[in-house]
């Protein structure tokens, strides 16, 4: 709810973001109030510049400026191979192992039974058109599909589900190798033993 | 009791909060219901390597503190998993609706190991079940009459709740759309919701309350059936005030999922 105080506002609006609480974002504020302009001049500017400017890839739905992403774009990747993650922050642990060469497909969430959340709620159709037609892939046919979501149970859940729908196609799917500890966050695992689930994939 | 405790728990929900922490809501046996906090949950594999997920029987260490309804889990460790349940979709459709269930039907600091253990055999069972969706919702409807029973208010389904008259003697079997279970013809009131029940549903009914031996030919019947779960659902109604988050998932898993309220 808004009030006619602006540091009640700003403090409020600092409290929604994930991680700060209320007592966080009064701090912040009164940082921003106590500096000079040009520190929340530079914080708005980029605030809307993020939301102006960044959107998702029409076919990976990884971040982007442009249309498509780089990766996307690069013609000395793989596009026949398609690794799938929940979030840009695990394609960039992905890309920081340097082992990848494919291309990336972001959902942009998980399949979560018990939050509710259906393969509807996440970026899973973009994907499955990839996998139906070479068109929606910028004219590459997908032969493989590496599952890397975390392994936990929403993590399996999203891996079973893509397992079934890609049965009735000639796709060989897999799923990154569980040397990546149960439970654990693909986005917090260490650069070694992330390229080691890469490689040690098993089939599907 | 402040201080430091351990007990055996399953993970009913766990939400991620700030930048590494997790909140758990935690079923203990000796405990009932809480909420506990893991500081660095998802960066630290030593503490909880094992994992903070659902559909595990854990052992956890944690610290009850005075000043907060939050207890902050220390340690975790896995005693029984059931990778059954995580290799097959309809499986963790299953035992996701079981878990947010149990979330829902139990209380803040009630121990009910009557329901711990119900719960872990209901998890046990879905693991070395075959994946057969009629096989899973047995289990799950075992598991929902069965809270039904512990927390004092199954549904009656030998007798007429108003006389007394037992089922097999009625003509014919009627059920309140509120739940409650069944009544005779003569104690129907003018005026109130009820719905004439099929023998079969009757007998499917009663072979979810004791699935024991072959499986009725009830089981296979798509009105017996579809009436069974909303007899369920509307004695469910009685202790829920919403929908089930997992529910949408579970109609996709269930067989002839129909119209469900
Ligand atoms: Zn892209
Ligand atoms: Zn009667």
């Amino acid at each position: 709810m808004k009030s006619d105080d602006p540091i009640t506002n700003l403090v409020s609006a600092f409290a929604r973001l994930p991680g700060i609480g209320e007592r966080t974002a009064s701090r912040l504020a009164f940082y921003v109030l106590n500096e000079p302009d040009s520190l929340a001049d530079d914080i708005a500017e980029a605030l809307m510049a993020v939301k102006d400017q960044v959107n998702l890839c029409e076919r990976c739905c990884n971040l982007t400026q442009a249309e498509t992403c780089s990766i996307c774009r690069a013609p000395d990747r793989d596009h026949s191979t398609i690794c799938v993650v929940a979030n840009a922050q695990d394609l960039r642990a992905i890309e920081n192992t340097g082992e990848f060469d494919g291309a990336y497909h972001v959902l942009h969430g998980v399949i979560s039974p018990l939050e509710g959340v259906g393969p509807d709620d996440i970026h899973m159709s973009e994907l499955l058109e990839r996998l139906q037609s070479a068109d929606a892939n910028g004219g590459t046919e997908v032969q493989e599909v590496i599952v890397a979501t975390s392994p936990s149970v929403d993590g399996e859940a999203t891996s079973l589900y893509l397992s079934k729908a890609i049965k009735p196609l000639d796709i060989r799917i897999s799923r990154i190798a569980s040397g990546v500890p149960i439970g654990s966050e693909l986005e917090y695992t260490d650069k070694s033993t992330l390229s080691r689930a890469l490689s040690e994939r098993r089939e599907l | 009791m402040a201080g430091k405790h351990t007990s055996l728990v399953f993970v009913l929900r766990k939400v991620e909060y700030a930048e590494r922490d997790v909140i758990a809501t935690l079923f203990a046996r000796d405990r009932g219901r809480f909420s506990a906090i893991a500081k660095n949950a998802r960066g630290s594999k030593r503490r909880f390597g094992g994992g903070i997920q659902p559909m595990r029987l854990l052992r956890a260490d944690y610290t009850v503190r005075t000043n907060s309804d939050l207890a902050r889990l220390e340690s975790i460790d896995v005693r029984e998993d059931f990778p059954g349940i995580e290799g097959d979709f309809d499986k963790i459709a299953f035992g996701s609706y079981a878990t947010e269930w149990t979330r829902e039907l139990t209380v803040d600091a009630d121990p009910r190991p009557d329901l711990f253990d119900l719960v872990g055999r209901f998890y046990r069972r879905l693991d070395r079940a075959d994946c057969d969706p009629l096989l899973l919702e047995v289990a799950l409807r075992h598991l929902q009459l069965q809270f039904f029973r512990y927390l004092g208010s199954p549904p009656n389904l030998d007798e007429c709740i108003r006389c007394g008259t037992p089922t097999e003697s009625m003509q014919k079997v009627y059920a309140l759309r509120a739940g409650d279970g069944i009544i005779c013809p003569d104690c129907v009131r003018t005026g109130e919701g009820v719905g004439v029940v099929f023998p079969q549903t009757l007998e499917l009914l009663r072979y979810f309350r004791a699935p024991q031996g072959r499986p009725p030919d009830a089981l296979t019947n798509s009105d017996a059936l579809a009436q069974a779960r909303r007899i369920i659902d509307a004695t469910a109604s009685q202790f829920l005030d919403r929908r089930l988050k997992s529910r949408p998932t579970l109609e996709t898993s269930l067989k002839d999922p129909g119209e469900l309220i």
